[in-house]
């Protein structure tokens, strides 16, 4: 089972954070488009959210989604759409991320229950400030 | 006639800022409840200070998506669908 350590980091090049978090860099690809992003690794989220503007990067059409997603918290307010993307974990084979795809701006790119977690087991090591994926493929 | 030297000294009483030795004699002067208006104040001060994560007189709601059940179901049916067209 291939297996990869990763820091827990305050910098995410578009923003830094007060504290590192478990935020996990991968590639995201859509039809030949891609865009490298942070994903904060969230096991209390039941799905894994794409904020709107990295969609858009990805060339993903708002109006050609048609399924319809209802999320909760502070995404309540907002729309949002299933998408498929392609994501790249160094290390990895390439797998297929099912993404809550939100019409707000401000989301955080969260990586949730369904599916990074069914396709990756994640071990938080928070007081040696890493944690560790492994495949499931 | 102005005393231009008058304004200019009130200008700069205005301007310096206090700090904690200075004000710490007014603040225990302060009766019981405006002690905790002050502590109120402070408290929002630090953390719009920080960079405003919390809002004054706000409902505040989780970033994490802890209850979106539905849509969870939603995706995994959609994968499933997807996975099953990928195998035939």
């Amino acid at each position: 089972m291939q297996s990869h350590k990763y820091p827990y980091i305050k910098d995410l090049s578009d923003k830094i954070l007060l504290e590192a978090m478990p935020y996990l860099p991968l590639t995201l690809e859509l039809n030949g488009n891609t865009k490298q992003v942070f994903g904060l690794l969230d096991s209390g989220s039941t799905v894994n959210v794409l904020p709107y503007n990295i969609g858009l990067k990805l060339g993903a059409a708002w109006d050609n989604q048609n399924v319809n997603l209802r999320l909760t918290g502070n995404l309540a307010d907002f729309e949002a759409r299933a998408l498929f993307v392609n994501a790249k974990i160094e290390g990895f084979q390439s797998v297929t991320l099912a993404f809550a795809w939100t019409k707000s701006e401000y989301a955080t790119l969260i990586l949730g229950q369904t599916n990074f977690f069914s396709l990756f087991d994640v071990c938080f090591m928070r007081q040696d400030i890493e944690f560790e994926i492994k495949s499931k493929l | 006639m102005v005393n231009t030297n008058q304004i200019h000294n009130q200008q700069l009483t205005i301007e310096k800022v206090m700090n904690y030795i200075e004000v710490l004699p007014t603040l225990k002067a302060l009766n019981h409840k405006d002690k905790i208006r002050a502590i109120q104040f402070l408290a929002n001060e630090v953390v719009e200070e920080e960079d405003s994560i919390f809002v004054n007189n706000q409902e505040h709601k989780f970033v994490s998506q802890t209850d979106s059940f539905e849509a969870s179901r939603m995706l995994q049916k959609l994968l499933d669908e997807h996975n099953a067209n990928a195998i035939t």
